[in-house]
């Protein structure tokens, strides 16, 4: 009775239902912080050479001339993310006056874009950071014009290692420095690309595979069905982490195979997700009429049975995100992570020296940007849980 | 003339939901006598339910809240006590002892976990003071009595290896364990096939007879009230539209409403014709429309100034018969005060 | 029922083979793969005729020579229980020895490698074993072989197709090349299926998995059982309180508290743990690693004053070592356990039996922990079977940063040092534990609820 009244009074706005669910998600604090501070990673992730690097964004040699060090030395990766982002924001400005095909476009300028740079972009291999201290000491450089934080990631002060190892926070290393002398700061602004790139792909290799076997799971049944459910038991009784360590440890480092191993073993939750769904879609008339009509599979599947069981997987693939994340720095904590680009996790593995001896900065400031993006993912996931179905709340996964 | 058992007085309760306040119950009247049968008739959402939930306290009250009213409770031979005021602890006794109540969904209203027999017996060993082996003659009898053969090893059973019809049997059972004196009944045969429906009908009436205790029988269904019911109440809108026995209230109705659901029914050996409906939505209870709430689907209606500004007060307007309608027919006898409202005699 | 379980325990067994196979094949078909780091290690520094022997030994002792899948194979022969006997695990009698040793000592061709007897015996009863055949048999072979040059070629070919000959043979030299070809080699007798012990095979430093295991998993299984009563218990009294109390403060904090504690990896609090309470830095409150102290031998079990005045004792000792690593793992546990408990009970607290209950007169109290609790505990049974997995992830994280050696660290090193058969044993026993614990859970479930029976 007193339920038939709420819902009689909430009558919604005719508008499409990924956006209302979409703007009561927005409505939320819980959202609206934690897409805050996803912003600000991301934002850190695209600038990262820009924000923090060793190479002046301006330099003036001795015999007057300007060059810029710092755009010399973009990698084609990061080319690509600068260009794309001001591409992007200028389609989309585009777009509020004039419909067109954006998507395309963007589709089509990420490829170009990407072949182009690939190809032509060739920073220098030899890097010399001291080089710029050392000409602006000597005199030979009359001016330099540095990022906020001048020092990039990998500059490990060459010229006088001994002294740079290991600083607490000061006016001139915000966060200290780490074993091998780098900054902190920078080397944390940086990471952010791999925490963001990370629990994108890993998720979203996770989820086309995990919606794909247990859509056709969910779809056939049967023989299809009872195979399929061997491999969810399979990869469900293995240990995730230990799947992950094994692989690590014996196929190398790589960023791309650590984001595929990820993938590879995540699918398992959306798959037993999608095929319950599909299960019951699969009864019901609108598929029914949808195969009767003659409509090919992949139509019948990914047309009409998908966008209705996709909604709840959304939920569970933000807090995949999160996962994935954690995954990537607990590999990184064990020593597993990658070498050269820095990693959350590979600082923290770094706080306690030998000897027993901690650096608290190294701890602290990791630390917290992990657990801020995943908290953040979490509350992002927990609004959209919540705006798509307020009476009924389950925990997916941990 | 006797007492009223139970006499609900200007009842009102508010919810309060994230779209505002809902008032379910505005003003209800009501009262039933020993023995009697008071029927509670309207659409869902007019506030039935909530009245007799508000009966026993059981309206939840985090989104709700009674508003203002009373409700008067008199067993034999007490002074009345207003049930609303009552603490937790007092109503803890009353309820399932003095008045019990069964619901629409026999399917959900058990818990899932026990047994039908550990059910019966908590009631039973919570409101008399017996032991466990007295409380399952008590059961049994119980369960006999709602006419569940073999009951001794039905109390093993868990409530999902039973049907419907036998869920309400025994939520009967638990209700009737104790020996009330008034039984709610909200809406008990709704869920359930119309053959189980009339079976469980007559055996409320056989136990009412058997036992004399009274019934308060919420229904949507008119037929079920001519055949169950001494006394009716129609409600709309959180309040009583017309009261009467129920001879007054079938032979002629008085109010708009009342008729526009005799209209709606089929009759046996009447011409063929397309049933009359009443046009129109049951307003949002969080959003009356000014005045008499029924009057923007009422057929009586004309460009009336009173029916669009003032509620209308619940009136006699034949002997022991009321109506809420400006446009009352009937002998006018003036307004009764609220607080003689409505002897109706069993007897009728 | 228990045809259930025995149908679940049948359909465990494919399961595990998928499991096993998934694994093992990931480590088969690495590049470098099987114990590369031992291996190739030694191969650069010192690449002669001491590595091609070291490498044809671990090709002997784990088959590395055969493709994948016959390595897989032999794996799965090897742990099942019901299996093909391998050479080594024949065993003689001592009247079957006594009979080799007599015959080698009438025979007069021994008599030519005299002074080693016992070597002889020895190189007959591994050819027996590895020919199955009985010593006496093998005996009257080894002295044909050593006759005769021919024999002694075809015997060697025998056991090894790839063997060069390069110069006639004496018959020093066949017993000396039999003894090198025969040492650690193994061979599947597919004539003698037999029920044995499963064995989980060597590790790359020689140890047998099972040792490693046994000395590893009581560990694991303590931390567990340490931790999981604490995060029920936490979870359960949080989950009640903030369901009965719900959107007062008491709700609303302890739901974000618990949202952030969830949240928080445990990678970040275990190192700040021992940074800031098992440092000389800061506070020394708790050692930093292991299980006990080095003296924990000497110490008497509770704690007690003795000549040198207070003595913790053997179980303070354990408790004191081990509750920073217990809190790391309990409070994502119980934060996610909480939620649920308050979820499920207001999930519960609205269904319409409640308002059954309460209109029979039942008290509050009553109403929410006989009948609502109840109800609301079988969505966490659910959940208790990942919750088991999830420890186990755990304390892979927890016992490398606390140096305690359980079975996580034990994987996690094993994996570094590509060491296939400790990785496969983990793999196993992970698998298995995770099946039996979804299978716990049914049988659970099925008993705290009438409505599920799987007759």
């Amino acid at each position: 009775m007193t339920k038939d009244l709420q819902t009689k009074s909430d009558s919604a706005l005719p508008r499409s239902y990924a956006a209302r669910i979409l703007l009561d998600t927005m409505g939320r604090w819980g959202a609206r912080a934690g897409l805050l501070w996803i912003g600000i990673v991301a934002f850190c992730a695209i600038f990262a050479p820009v924000i923090a690097s060793s190479h002046p964004i301006l330099l003036q040699t001795a015999d007057g001339q300007w060059t810029s060090p710092m755009l010399r030395h973009l990698s084609a990766v990061d080319v690509i993310l600068l260009v794309m982002t001001f591409w992007t924001g200028l389609l989309l400005i585009v777009r509020m006056w004039v419909k067109y095909p954006w998507f395309k476009i963007w589709c089509f300028s990420l490829l170009v874009l990407t072949v182009l740079s690939l190809s032509f972009v060739k920073p220098p291999k030899a890097i010399v950071y001291s080089h710029y201290r050392e000409i602006l000491a000597s005199g030979d450089a009359q001016y330099a014009f540095f990022a906020v934080v001048p020092y990039s990631p990998t500059d490990r002060f060459r010229e006088r290692v001994e002294e740079m190892r290991l600083l607490s926070p000061s006016g001139e290393h915000w966060m200290g420095t780490t074993g091998s002398g780098e900054d902190l700061l920078s080397r944390m602004i940086h990471a952010c690309r791999i925490a963001l790139a990370i629990g994108f792909i890993a998720t979203g290799i996770a989820l086309v595979l995990g919606v794909t076997i247990g859509g056709l799971m969910g779809y056939f049944s049967g023989i299809v069905d009872l195979l399929g459910m061997r491999l969810v038991e399979v990869f469900s009784a293995i240990p995730t982490i230990f799947l992950l360590i094994a692989f690590v440890a014996f196929y190398g480092r790589n960023l791309y195979l650590i984001m595929v191993i990820l993938g590879l073993t995540g699918w398992v939750g959306y798959a037993v997700f999608v095929r319950a769904e599909f299960l019951k879609l699969r009864q019901q008339d609108f598929v029914q009429a949808a195969i009767a009509c003659g409509l090919p599979l992949r139509s019948v599947l990914f047309r009409h049975m998908l966008p209705n069981g996709i909604t709840p997987v959304l939920v569970s693939a933000s807090f995949g995100v999160a996962g994935a994340i954690l995954s990537e720095s607990t590999l990184s904590f064990l020593g597993l992570g990658l070498v050269e680009e820095p990693s959350w996790g590979q600082m923290l593995n770094e706080t306690r020296g030998l000897g027993g001896s901690f650096f608290w900065w190294m701890g602290i400031y990791p630390g917290l940007a992990i657990f801020l993006t995943v908290f953040a993912y979490n509350l992002v996931g927990e609004s959209l849980r919540d705006a798509i179905d307020p009476h009924l709340k389950k925990a997916s996964h941990l | 003339m006797t007492e009223p058992l139970l006499r609900i007085e200007d009842l009102a309760v508010n919810f309060d939901t994230p779209s505002g306040v809902v008032k379910a119950v505005n003003g209800v009247h009501l009262s039933i006598y020993p023995g009697q049968t008071l029927g509670v008739v309207g659409e869902s959402g007019c506030g039935k339910s909530v009245s007799a939930l508000s009966t026993l306290q059981l309206v939840p009250t985090p989104p709700g809240c009674y508003e203002r009213g009373k409700i008067w409770w008199s067993a034999k031979g007490e002074p009345p006590v207003d049930l609303l005021t009552q603490t937790e602890k007092q109503m803890q006794s009353i309820r399932g002892n003095d008045i019990a109540m069964i619901f629409q969904e026999p399917m959900t209203s058990l818990n899932p976990v026990y047994t039908v027999g550990e059910q019966i017996l908590e009631a039973i060993l919570l409101h008399q003071a017996v032991g466990r082996a007295q409380a399952i003659e008590i059961a049994v009898t119980a369960l006999e009595d709602v006419g569940i053969a073999d009951a001794r090893s039905r109390l093993k059973t868990y409530p999902h290896q039973l049907s419907g019809g036998m869920r309400q049997r025994v939520m009967i059972a638990m209700a009737l364990a104790c020996q009330p004196k008034l039984l709610l009944a909200d809406e008990p045969t709704t869920a359930l096939d119309v053959t189980i429906q009339a079976q469980i009908l007559e055996l409320l009436r056989e136990l009412q007879i058997k036992r004399g205790m009274s019934i308060m029988l919420i229904t949507h269904d008119l037929g079920v009230v001519a055949q169950n019911a001494d006394v009716v109440a129609v409600m709309y809108a959180g309040r009583v539209v017309e009261y009467g026995s129920v001879h007054d209230v079938f032979d002629r109705p008085q109010h708009p409403y009342t008729r526009g659901l005799f209209d709606s029914m089929p009759r046996l050996g009447e011409e063929k014709h397309r049933l009359r409906t009443i046009e129109g939505n049951v307003p949002d209870p969080g959003n009356l429309p000014s005045g008499c709430p029924f009057h923007p689907r009422c057929r009586d209606w004309q460009e009336d100034v009173q029916c669009a500004q003032a509620v209308p007060p619940l009136q006699e307007v034949f002997p022991r018969h009321w109506a809420a309608c400006w446009h009352g027919t009937g002998c006018d006898q003036g307004n009764a005060s609220l607080a003689d409202i409505p002897p109706v005699s069993t007897t009728a | 029922m228990l045809t259930y379980i025995f149908r679940r325990l049948a359909l465990m067994l494919p399961t595990l083979v998928g499991v096993t196979a998934v694994v093992f094949f990931i480590m088969a078909l690495a590049p470098g793969g099987f114990g590369g780091s031992v291996l190739n290690e030694q191969g650069s520094q010192n690449e002669g005729e001491e590595s091609r022997r070291i490498r044809e030994y671990f090709n002997r002792r784990y088959g590395l020579d055969q493709p994948a899948i016959i390595q897989y194979g032999r794996w799965l022969n090897q742990v099942s229980p019901v299996g093909f006997l391998t050479s080594s695990q024949i065993q003689f009698t001592h009247e079957q020895l006594a009979e080799a040793q007599t015959a080698i000592d009438a025979d007069p061709l021994f008599g030519s490698l005299k002074g080693r007897p016992g070597h002889m015996l020895a190189l007959a009863e591994m050819l027996a074993k590895y020919q199955d055949i009985s010593p006496l048999e093998a005996t009257r072979l080894l002295n044909d072989a050593l006759g005769e040059a021919s024999a002694g070629e075809n015997l060697l070919k025998e056991i090894n197709p790839e063997v060069e000959i390069k110069s006639p043979l004496t018959a020093k030299t066949t017993a000396a090349l039999l003894l090198l070809e025969l040492a650690g080699r193994q061979r599947i007798l597919f004539a003698r299926p037999a029920v044995k012990m499963p064995d989980l095979g060597q590790s790359l430093r020689g140890r047998r998995v099972t040792q490693l295991l046994g000395e590893a998993v009581p560990i694991t299984l303590l931390l567990n059982l340490i931790t999981i009563p604490i995060i029920y218990s936490i979870a359960l009294v949080t989950g009640i309180l903030a369901a009965r109390y719900r959107g007062r403060a008491f709700d609303i904090i302890s739901g974000f508290i618990m949202l952030g504690l969830w949240c928080l990896p445990v990678i970040w609090v275990g190192v700040m743990l021992i940074g800031y309470f098992a440092n000389t830095q800061y506070w020394k409150f708790f050692p930093t690693d292991g299980l006990h102290a080095l003296e924990a031998d000497t110490m008497r079990f509770l704690p007690s004053f003795g000549p040198e005045g207070f003595e913790r004792g053997w179980l303070l000792d354990a408790a004191w070592h081990l509750a920073l690593p217990i809190l790391c793992l309990t409070y994502g546990g119980f934060a996610v356990l909480s939620k649920l408990t308050r979820g499920s009970i207001l999930d519960n607290i609205s269904c319409d039996y409640v308002r059954t209950v309460r209109a029979k007169g039942v008290s509050e109290h009553t109403v929410l922990f006989r009948h609502v609790l109840r109800n609301s505990l079988l969505p966490l049974i659910t959940v208790s079977a990942s919750i088991l997995p999830a420890l186990f992830v755990g304390s892979v994280v927890v016992e490398n940063i606390f140096s305690i050696p359980g079975m996580g660290k034990l994987g996690v090193e094993a994996a570094f040092m590509k060491d296939r058969e400790v990785v496969m044993g983990t793999t196993l026993l992970g698998g298995l534990l995770g099946l039996a614990s979804e299978l716990l859970r049914d049988i659970c479930y099925a008993a705290a609820d009438p409505r599920v029976s799987y007759e």
